[in-house]
């Protein structure tokens, strides 16, 4: 009989939302990642473990942009149409000064956040979208905390050996022999 | 085959799939795709350089004297299994965080829920009873008939295995203490009811 194992202790490192309603969040464990993605009811989970971790790839989308624009449009038409008014204090100016406030929050927070990304992680079974991960910010900040981890895991080695060994193995080149990666 | 021959894991565009230049990559600075223009940020690590297809050994023939795998006759015994404590050859050991497991072992870990990193899916029973107990507030009379199903659920639900994740049991006590006042208040109405129509 299997006896249970030692809970894994997770630390949260992202989360997000998936078509406004499914929850999704990135948690770190001792050797793996684990991609969540929740309806509230029920939670699917992915891990990724560190020693298969081949890469991480992340791709600007233009929703910060649009979201910016959008945003924009709107809290500049409030923006004038409030200053154009006589009277500030007026019930309407007020009103419109609400109506657009959540609307300048949200242009601050999304500016503040940054550019928005899709991530997908490299594993040996090809690539896995990691929704949590929607900022370039939060991405670079996961890379910089993954390499001593995974350095850990895989054995560190220098940027300028890893990439030309990867170009030339692809290319099929003859390459040096290199030290097997410390672990 | 030499490690060179074997087809390494191709690092393509996320959005095109056009083949990307490594030598871009680990930088830092977002590169752009020369087929698409997007935009992106490479990150690659050490286990990139292993071929795509890398299989494992079938192990060696047992020799005189030699410990046997208890599932392959035939095979040297190379682990033990860390559950059940059977000699494994190199073909039936599954490493599974830090151990050693076989392949019985690992079925019968993951069909009873005791291996924790076997588990993919979970069913949040607290927040089931907690809803159960809640939502039907807003139309309140259903609470006659909910109140009682949220208190069955959120006592159930504190012996089922909940989130992998860390998680308190607040839900389960709200979702009690709701029940439970929603049965009071059914209860006191029902007993000033019985004490009216009998005056």
């Amino acid at each position: 009989m299997t006896s249970p194992a030692q809970p894994v202790k997770y630390r949260r490192i992202a989360r997000g939302t998936m078509a406004m309603i499914m929850r999704c969040s990135l948690w770190l464990g001792d050797d793996h990642l684990l991609s969540v993605k929740s309806t509230g009811y029920t939670e699917d989970y992915v891990r990724i473990y560190l020693k298969d971790l081949k890469g991480v790839i992340a791709q600007r989308t233009k929703t910060w942009m649009l979201l910016n624009i959008l945003l924009g449009i709107v809290v500049g038409l409030c923006g004038t149409g409030i200053l154009n008014t006589n009277d500030i204090f007026s019930p309407g100016t007020i009103a419109l000064g609400i109506f657009c406030l959540p609307f300048f929050v949200g242009l601050v927070l999304n500016m503040v956040k940054g550019p928005t990304c899709k991530t997908n992680l490299l594993t040996p079974l090809g690539l896995v979208d990691i929704p949590a991960l929607q900022r370039t910010r939060k991405v670079t900040r996961l890379i910089q905390e993954l390499r001593p981890l995974v350095a850990a895991q895989q054995g560190s080695m220098l940027r300028s050996e890893l990439l030309s060994r990867y170009d030339n193995q692809r290319t099929g080149a003859p390459s040096t022999p290199a030290p097997s990666p410390t672990p | 085959m030499t490690v060179g021959e074997r087809p390494l894991f191709p690092l393509l565009c996320s959005s095109c799939h056009t083949p990307l230049p490594a030598a871009l990559c680990n930088s830092g600075e977002s590169i752009c795709c020369s087929h698409c223009s997007k935009q992106l940020q490479v990150e690659l690590f050490p286990a990139i350089l292993r071929p795509l297809h890398e299989g494992g050994s079938v192990g060696l023939q047992v020799a005189e004297g030699e410990a046997s795998c208890f599932y392959h006759p035939d095979k040297q015994a190379v682990k033990i299994c860390s559950s059940c404590g059977r000699f494994v050859c190199s073909l039936c050991e599954i490493d599974l965080a830090g151990r050693c497991l076989c392949p019985v072992c690992l079925e019968q870990g993951r069909q009873n829920e005791q291996l924790s990193e076997l588990v993919t899916k979970r069913t949040l029973h607290d927040s089931i009873a907690l809803n159960t107990s809640l939502l039907p507030l807003l139309i309140w009379p259903v609470t006659l008939i909910s109140a009682p199903i949220a208190f069955y659920l959120a006592v159930t639900a504190w012996r089922k295995p909940s989130s992998i994740l860390p998680r308190t049991r607040i839900r389960i006590i709200l979702a009690l203490l709701f029940s439970v006042l929603q049965i009071i208040g059914w209860a006191a109405l029902g007993v000033f009811l019985l004490q009216k129509w009998n005056s």
